[in-house]
């Protein structure tokens, strides 16, 4: 079971991950970060430090955060990712696009 | 057999995980793990079309050398032929995952339709990423 927690101050927002982030959590996060983006968040933190995976779909919500925000001069960071994850976006070349910080 | 719903998906991982340790290969589960979340997914949302009234078959099989997961949607497939010659551009959020087979397991296998995939990994993997064993 994966939960995720939205926790926004002003123009920022957390995301914190509980368990994975796979096609049913990105499913359910994608329309409320649009409408976290829509109310003017311009940085978002997404802690995976309790995340046990992220696959195809996680990844494409971080590059469609990503992509929303830069157009909008704002900024993504992910942080306290595992070596099993840090490796598959490394690979992916996502710490091309923002920053992703190991745990 | 399981039905094509999040719930389901996430009990056959769970049951993949102990087959893995059962037959000592627990150093490869974000791998393995990886490969059954991207099949299983795909399987339920592009090949039984989000209906959780369908069935996804899916078997683990350990050989001498290899071992190998196999999952069938039974859905209309795919033209996997083309899709293994495109590649997601960086700002793309989707067309990922075959990249994460190719990735992760040592051999990638589609029936003729794309209904089935076979996701074999050597014991011994040279595949492109690596595993803690």
């Amino acid at each position: 079971m994966s939960t995720t927690q939205i926790e926004k101050n002003g123009t920022q927002a957390r995301i914190t991950v509980q368990g994975d982030l796979t096609v049913a959590v990105a499913r359910e996060l994608r329309p409320q970060l649009q409408q976290a983006l829509n109310e003017g968040c311009t940085a978002v933190v997404f802690d995976l430090g309790r995340a046990g995976m992220v696959d195809s779909s996680g990844i494409g919500l971080l590059i469609a955060v990503h992509n929303s925000l830069k157009s909008k001069g704002g900024t993504l960071k992910v942080e306290k990712v595992s070596a099993e994850i840090m490796q598959l976006f490394k690979t992916m070349r996502l710490n091309r696009h923002f920053p992703v910080e190991a745990q | 057999m399981i039905l094509a719903t999040p719930e389901a998906i996430d009990e056959l991982r769970g049951l993949a995980r102990q087959w893995l340790e059962d037959n000592g290969l627990g150093a490869r589960r974000f791998a393995t793990d990886l490969l059954l979340c991207e099949g299983l997914n795909n399987a339920m949302i592009h090949g039984c079309g989000d209906d959780p009234t369908r069935t996804i078959a899916c078997e683990l099989r350990r050989g001498r050398k290899w071992f190998s997961i196999t999952i069938d949607d039974g859905g209309p497939g795919f033209d996997w032929a083309a899709r293994q010659k495109q590649c997601a551009r960086p700002q793309d959020d989707s067309g990922r995952g075959l990249s994460i087979y190719r990735l992760y397991a040592d051999e990638v296998r589609f029936n003729r339709p794309g209904s089935q995939v076979v996701l074999r990994c050597l014991l011994k993997s040279k595949s492109n990423v690596n595993h803690t064993d």
